[in-house]
Formats: structure tokens, C-alpha cells, sequence
């Protein structure tokens, strides 16, 4: 990592430095990761197209402020993931319809292929229904697998928050998916109360 | 069960909880279930982002990197704000401030402090030793500003809660507090950044407003602004005098999320209205100055200049 880290800081260094090809080069390298990122956290290819290219474009006009403190892609992920926020704040309550990621036309081959697409596609609807800050955190920790640490940075929040918009959001997942009944007819899995049977204390 | 309940049960579940918490759950059998249901579920969830996440990774519509590349050709050549150390990380100094020679001005709860300017805590060196209490206190504050006269408390929203260490918090808010000055200084004038640095941090300040003759609302009293004089008609940085704006404005220029600026004054640079943004640098000897337009927002932050100049 810190070797891709080092080649990042020089292409950032040479885009600086005038090099006309440098940040192209960068962009290029991050694209892909920062895209993925995007269309999870929008729920919408399209957006997710432009908010990396707005956000992009606005790392190339303003590298001379990146201040070496975190990894150059720490800071690609910040950019593109505030860009998101951003458009999903500003369209807060328009539904979005999620899309199958692999993009269209491809053709599922096989019934457990087709079965777990369909689970994808229940779960980026579900993950398209969250608010933006818990989606975005479950887009960085559970499906990008970043350190809790290092979405932390990204998203610029505290550990602890990340921690808790990743639960909080997976908690509403669960409803969303069904996997979380009714608590009234839901058959209790008392993780506490079997505790405090055994403590004598139920 | 309530959303509240849900989040509640979540945040436990995230280790998030407080004691209380913990122990309300645990006195309330139908609360207890519900976490053992959602731990339940919650392993399922996972299993089933997992499988998301070893699905292909979405690809970028056809024709994205060509739009990509004639934008990016079509952008004029970056000029260098200043010279920014593009050092390897390996060998990017571990950030520790404040640095041996700052001055530790007395604690503001000290009546003889005088509204004096505590030193911020040390930025948090990746994977530092900050206690992750402190890191959620710190969460829970975004920034605590005084101008002489009132403080300014910019919370976040920590989702884990507040309660149960909101005493520990209120101690850690009076600890850090970061002067707002208006000084409409133009800041493009060689030298007056140096010039104005020392009474920024907290000294004496040719630029600071009179001080006030009659206590100033805290800022709980006065939610939602920034405290020091009215604004104005016509101000044209109002907006960045409302306290969320002001949030959204600075978050993305900060290295964490719980950094606070050591400053900040509402200024002008090369006769636009400018906030100039003083942050503690990774490099203890130095600060990172953002002057940011009127309009900085979290979507754009309109910087104007970024410099890196030594501590006075």
C-alpha cells in the first residue's frame, strides 16, 4: 500500500510540476475503485459517473492543497465521497432505482448465479432505502473493505461513528431484507437473557 | 420496536454503547431478545454484503474515461499553492502537535485566563494512541470557538450518543476553544499573513474586536450562529457566520474528524471576502492556512490560497 502510495504522491508531485499527464495517469489508476465506491453510495451509475468526474476535476484543480497527511487515495475517496454526499443530500427524498452492477446486458449464467444476483439486487435496493451517512460508511467498511481507520479519514468522522452509522445502517438493512422480524413474533434469540438465565438472574 | 430502540440495540451491538445503555438493555428481557435477534441478523447482513462485495465491481458507463480525459484536458495547468511536501508516507514526520515551543496559555475556566486560548489537543497520528474516548468526545465537538466574549460550540453528530458522558464532554468543550477574529484583513498582501498570525493564535490582535462591554450568550444560548459582533447588512460572509455552514465549510479541510482549526478570521483576499482557516500542519513547526471564499461549502471549498508557514 504505501508503495502505491509513494507512485501516488509522485504523480501528484509531477502533475504540480506541470506534467500534462501525470494526474490522467492518477485518475486513471483510482478510477475504477472510486467509481465503485460512488455508484453504491448514489445507487445511480449515472450520477455516480458524474460525481467522480466532478470530483476528479476537482482534485486536479486543487492538488497544490493536498497536504501529504493522508494517502493520496485517502484523499481521491474523501473528494469523491463528499461529491456524493453532496448529491444525495440534495436530492434526499428522490427514490433511487439501483441498478445491477455489472451493468446491463450482462446475462447471469446458471441458476446460483441468478440467485445471487438476485440477492445483490435486494441488497443494493435496500442499500439505495438507508440514509446517505450510514450508507456511505457500510459502502467504505462492509463492501470497499476499508479499516474502519482509514473510512474514518475518508469520511471524516470519528471511529466510534463509523462504527455505529455501519451497525445502525445494517440494523436497517436487516429490517429491509427481512432477516430482522417483528420482535413480537420473532422466535427470541436472547443472547443477554440466555446469559442471565445462566447468571441466575432471570 | 422504535427507531430509537433499533439504534440503540445497534450501537450496542457496535460496542458504541454507554454502561447505562448496557444496562438498560440488559434489565429489559424483551430489549435483551431484541439484540440477540438483531446480532442475528446483523451476521446475516454482513454475509449477504459480503457477497455483494465479491460480486463484479460496477463498472463506469462506456465512454466515461474519454469524457474524463477531454474534461481534465480541458482544465488549465494546476498552480501551486505553495510547496507541498510530497514526501513518501513512510517518511512523512509522525504529526504531533502542539510543538514543544507553543505557548500553554492557561485553561479558559481559569478566571484569570480571560477568555486565553487552550492548546488543541495533538492531531492524531495514524494508527496514534488517542485514547478513543477522546476521539468521541472530540465528535461530539466539532469546535468550541471564543471571540473574547462568547464560545461557539460547532457539534457533530456522533450517533453513538451523548448521554452518559456528556459531563466528560462539557469538560473536554471548555479545553478546546479556537478564536474567531474579523478582522476583513486582506490577506493577499505580502506579509500580512505572518504579520497576523501570532495575534490569531490567541495573543494580542491589532485585528480582534473591542472587548465586549456586557457578557456574550454562550454559544448553546444562541444555537446555529457564530459567535462576535452581528452580522451586518450586506455582510458578505453572513453565511458562513451560521454555524452549520461554517461546518460544512472546514470539515473537508480537515485530516480527521476530530480536528479543530486553531483559528479562524473573517477576512478578504485580494478584496474578496475570505474565511482564513488556520490549522496545525503535520509538520509541528508549521501551520496550514486555507483562506477560503465566501461561498466554501463541503462540495466546494473555494479555496483561494492554501500556504504552510512556520509557527510564530
Amino acid at each position: 500500500m504505501l508503495a502505491d502510495d509513494d507512485r501516488d504522491r509522485a504523480l501528484l508531485g509531477a502533475h504540480l510540476a506541470g506534467d500534462p499527464r501525470a494526474f490522467g495517469e492518477l485518475a486513471r489508476l483510482h478510477t475504477g475503485r472510486l467509481f465503485a465506491v460512488a455508484v453504491r453510495t448514489t445507487g445511480d451509475r449515472e450520477e455516480a459517473a458524474d460525481a467522480v468526474q466532478d470530483a476528479l476535476i476537482s482534485a486536479f484543480r486543487k492538488a497544490g492543497t493536498y497536504r501529504g497527511d493522508a494517502r493520496v487515495s485517502t484523499w481521491l475517496h474523501r473528494i469523491v465521497v463528499n461529491a456524493c454526499l453532496d448529491r444525495a443530500r440534495r436530492r434526499a427524498v428522490r427514490p433511487t432505482v439501483p441498478l445491477p452492477e455489472s451493468g446491463p446486458g450482462e446475462l447471469a449464467d446458471g441458476r446460483d448465479e441468478l440467485a445471487e444476483r438476485e440477492t445483490s439486487l435486494d441488497v443494493q435496493a435496500a442499500l439505495a432505502g438507508l440514509p446517505v451517512d450510514q450508507r456511505a460508511a457500510i459502502v467504505l467498511v462492509d463492501l470497499e473493505g476499508l479499516p474502519v481507520e482509514e473510512a474514518a479519514r475518508v469520511l471524516q468522522i470519528p471511529t466510534g461513528t463509523v462504527k455505529s452509522r455501519c451497525s445502525r445502517g445494517r440494523a436497517r438493512l436487516a429490517l429491509s431484507l427481512g432477516h430482522l422480524r417483528n420482535p413480537d413474533a420473532a422466535a427470541p434469540v436472547p443472547l443477554l437473557h440466555q446469559q442471565a438465565e445462566r447468571e441466575g438472574r432471570a | 420496536m422504535t427507531d430509537d430502540d433499533l439504534d440503540l440495540l445497534a450501537d450496542l451491538l457496535a460496542g458504541q454503547g454507554t454502561e447505562e445503555q448496557v444496562d438498560r438493555v440488559a434489565a429489559s428481557p424483551e430489549l435483551s431478545q431484541a439484540l440477540g435477534d438483531l446480532a442475528d441478523a446483523d451476521a446475516r447482513v454482513q454475509a449477504d454484503l459480503a457477497e455483494l462485495a465479491g460480486r463484479p465491481a460496477p463498472v463506469p458507463p462506456p465512454g466515461f474515461a474519454e469524457r474524463l480525459s477531454a474534461a481534465l484536458a480541458a482544465e488549465p495547468a494546476p498552480v501551486p499553492l505553495t510547496p507541498v511536501p510530497l514526501t513518501p508516507a513512510s517518511e512523512v514526520a509522525a504529526p504531533d502537535v502542539p510543538a514543544p515551543d507553543v505557548p500553554m496559555p492557561k485553561p479558559a475556566s481559569d478566571p484569570a485566563a480571560g477568555g486565553t486560548v487552550l492548546p488543541l489537543p495533538a492531531r492524531r497520528a495514524p494508527g496514534g494512541s488517542r485514547s478513543p474516548w477522546v476521539l468521541r468526545a472530540a465528535a461530539a465537538l466539532f469546535a468550541v470557538a471564543v471571540l473574547g466574549l462568547g464560545t461557539l460550540s460547532l457539534r457533530g453528530g456522533d450517533e453513538a450518543g451523548d448521554a452518559g458522558r456528556s459531563a466528560a464532554v462539557r469538560d473536554v468543550a471548555a479545553a478546546r476553544q479556537v478564536p474567531i477574529t474579523s478582522s476583513g484583513r486582506d490577506y493577499q498582501v505580502p506579509g500580512a499573513l505572518e504579520q497576523a498570525l501570532p495575534g490569531l493564535l490567541g495573543g494580542t490582535s491589532p485585528f480582534r474586536e473591542p472587548a465586549p462591554t456586557r457578557p456574550a450568550p454562550t454559544g448553546s444560548d444562541v444555537p446555529g450562529t457564530v459567535p462576535g459582533p452581528p452580522s451586518t447588512p450586506g455582510d458578505p460572509l453572513a453565511r458562513l457566520r451560521d454555524r452549520e455552514a461554517l461546518r460544512d465549510c472546514i470539515e473537508p479541510l480537515l485530516m480527521s474528524g476530530g480536528e479543530q482549526p486553531l483559528a479562524l478570521d473573517y477576512a478578504s483576499f485580494d478584496g474578496l471576502p475570505a474565511l482564513v482557516v488556520v490549522l496545525a500542519s503535520s509538520d509541528p513547526g508549521q501551520l496550514d492556512v486555507f483562506v477560503v471564499g465566501a461561498e466554501c461549502s463541503a462540495a466546494d471549498e473555494q479555496t483561494l490560497q492554501f500556504r504552510r508557514v512556520p509557527r510564530p
